[in-house]
């Protein structure tokens, strides 16, 4: 065996739980289909839900609402068919606030299980009917506190489109924040080799640059593929998907350069001063671009990613483990070569 | 240093005013591809007018700069880069590359209208978008122009280089090109001029810290 | 109509969930982690090598 650092044991110890952890535990509960989509006032509306993880037959104390805004409404009935399927019988009063005319509602249900919810699950016809009718509903809209019990079970959540493929997110995510890292540290390398002029700092920035563009290439793939199988295509010319591939273009120039001259003092410098360019544009194109736009990555578009929509607590357990493993791993990568490169260099 | 990039400017437009070497084969070059998009298209559309005008734009720059650069590749001029500050040199360049893009892009834009039409809606967004990605390009491109010089390596490194650095003034001006031909509607464009007017800016700052580090030899 | 009733039996026996119902979810982790051991394996062996080439460049 041979003697590694401290901070290498943390990667080999964290990897095997990320890796378990990420696939064994259960996803909680969700809707995977809902129909009809358009619900009317005053009509007796019957909403079939089929469920993922769901155990309806279980426990009979199962409520749903429909949602909107502070405003709610319960369902009358709800038929369980089996542990998946139920239909939930709903009569609404028209629109909540009288104001507004949008229709967007959510589902909003409570199992023995925890709570379930389906974000624009119905859309509310706005039908025109003379006001006298609106005191036949059973039902009225009210503002009260949702009565919803507590998630029971660790599991991971359940987001519509993504599905079971969530679990993606900590082998995709962490390699571009490793990157980013490993990025940094080289312009950290190219600065102080321009002001010490040790040809060690150029080595050590050209090796970690190079397991940062493999992480990068890693993360674009990862991502196309995730992409695949959520949102249609490989490459939805998405916002985010853009600037990433011209980040890695631009590193690529790097690499152009360092072969293109010969002498390793002038080598060292073009290149670092091209390294110091490259980071100072990638922080902008990658960050705050994408957040400009509307973008089918989740946390663009307005939000900023990593908040509590985006990443739930028990998912950030082993999130932030695995963005420390990754960056452990890219690092030890990096040094690896430096140390080999070296070796090389001594020998000739 | 403001009067050194005065005079090196001053220089390189009087050699240039001497002997249109320069501007006479890009605008010889730009003639002959509007010539054959004439035979190719017959017809231009509106709806690719934007595209054709950026491909001639992306074209037409990194032509110029190369162009530009390899003629002073011989040790007269170097003798006068040794002498001066090296931002002085960078800005005189750059300078001296903005306002050779600015007329070659006019002439561009002149000769689309002649023989195809310029179905421009909004003239004071499509001017300033043209100014404004101009001079990021001319920006980025005299530096980059200004690293491959040292390489020797020149044209081919120049172009490799350029692409990627462009993208993002190219990805930003050409969605203000289309929404100043009316051609989508995006009542938020203002959001695009900020983000090249930074790039402009973020280019400019790292110029001034790098380039004199790249250009002690 | 036999073979519907032996299918929704099977399909919901567990409660647990529908991955790890069908046994498959175990593969794919099996799988991620054997190959994270051959790459774990890999980078040991790099790291005894390059010691041993350090340590004779110290020595000389």
């Amino acid at each position: 065996m041979v003697k590694l650092s401290w901070w290498k044991w943390i990667f080999i110890l964290l990897m095997p739980y990320v890796i378990l952890m990420g696939f064994l535990v259960p996803l909680g509960q969700g809707i995977t289909e809902l129909s009809p989509y358009v619900v009317y006032p005053l009509k007796t509306n019957k909403l079939d839900i089929v469920g993922y993880n769901t155990r309806f037959t279980e426990g009979q104390s199962i409520r749903a609402w429909l949602k909107q805004g502070d405003y709610h409404i319960e369902a009358d009935n709800i038929i369980v068919r089996d542990e998946r399927h139920a239909s939930l019988i709903f009569t609404i009063p028209g629109f909540p606030d009288t104001s507004k005319n949008d229709g967007d509602l959510s589902l909003v249900m409570d199992t023995p299980d925890g709570p379930l919810v389906l974000p624009s699950a119905v859309n509310l016809a706005a039908v025109k009917y003379p006001d006298s009718l609106a005191l036949i509903s059973s039902q009225k809209w009210s503002t009260n506190k949702l009565a919803v019990r507590a998630e029971s079970n660790f599991n991971f959540p359940f987001r519509n489109i993504l599905g079971e493929t969530i679990r993606n997110t900590y082998f995709h995510v962490p390699l571009w924040f490793a990157m980013i890292l490993l990025f940094f540290i080289s312009v950290l390398k190219s600065i102080r080799y321009l002001q010490k002029k040790q040809i060690e700092d150029d080595a050590k920035a050209e090796s970690f640059v190079l397991i940062g563009v493999l992480f990068g290439i890693l993360g674009t793939v990862t991502g196309s593929i995730w992409a695949k199988f959520t949102w249609g295509s490989f490459w939805s010319f998405d916002v985010k998907q853009n600037m990433a591939a011209i980040s890695l273009l631009i590193y690529g120039g790097y690499f152009i350069i360092r072969n293109s001259l010969q002498d390793p003092d002038a080598k060292a410098r073009v290149s670092g001063v091209y390294n110091v360019f490259a980071f100072v544009l990638l922080i902008p194109l990658i960050f705050i671009i994408p957040r400009r736009y509307d973008s089918l990555h989740p946390g663009n578009g307005g939000n900023p990613a990593l908040g509590s929509q985006d990443l739930d607590n028990t998912m950030r357990i082993v999130f932030y483990p695995a963005v420390i493993a990754y960056m452990i791993c890219g690092i030890w990568i990096a040094q690896l070569r430096y140390r080999i490169k070296l070796i090389y260099n001594n020998i000739y | 240093m403001v009067r050194e990039i005065l005079g090196l400017l001053l220089k390189d437009v009087k050699t240039e005013w001497r002997n249109k070497q320069a501007i006479s084969s890009i605008a010889l070059y730009l003639f002959s591809i509007i010539l054959v998009l004439y035979y190719a298209l017959v017809r231009i559309d509106r709806m690719i007018w934007s595209g054709v005008l950026w491909l001639v734009l992306i074209f037409l720059a990194i032509n110029t700069i190369t162009v530009s650069f390899s003629r002073d590749v011989k040790h007269r001029h170097w003798y006068f880069y040794t002498l001066t500050h090296p931002l002085s040199v960078y800005f005189s360049k750059a300078v001296y590359n903005l306002i050779l893009l600015l007329v070659l892009d006019t002439l561009a834009v002149l000769l689309l209208g002649l023989f195809f039409n310029i179905p421009v809606v909004d003239w004071p967004l499509f001017l300033i978008t043209m100014f404004l990605c101009t001079s990021a390009i001319s920006l980025i491109l005299t530096f980059v122009s200004l690293i491959s010089a040292k390489t020797g390596d020149q044209p081919v490194l120049m172009t490799i280089l350029s692409t990627p650095l462009l993208f993002p003034v190219l990805m930003s001006g050409s969605r203000l090109c289309l929404v100043s031909l009316r051609l989508i509607q995006d009542s938020n464009y203002f959001k695009d001029v900020l983000s090249i007017l930074a790039i402009n800016m973020i280019t400019f700052a790292l110029t001034v810290f790098l380039f004199p580090i790249l250009w002690r030899d | 109509m036999i073979l519907l009733s032996k299918l929704s039996a099977v399909i919901w026996m567990l409660d647990v969930d529908f991955l790890r119902s069908t046994g498959k979810i175990y593969t794919v982790a099996l799988v991620a982690l054997v190959v994270w051991i051959a790459v774990l394996v890999y980078l040991l062996r790099l790291e005894k090598w390059v010691k041993s080439i350090e340590d004779q460049i110290k020595s000389k």
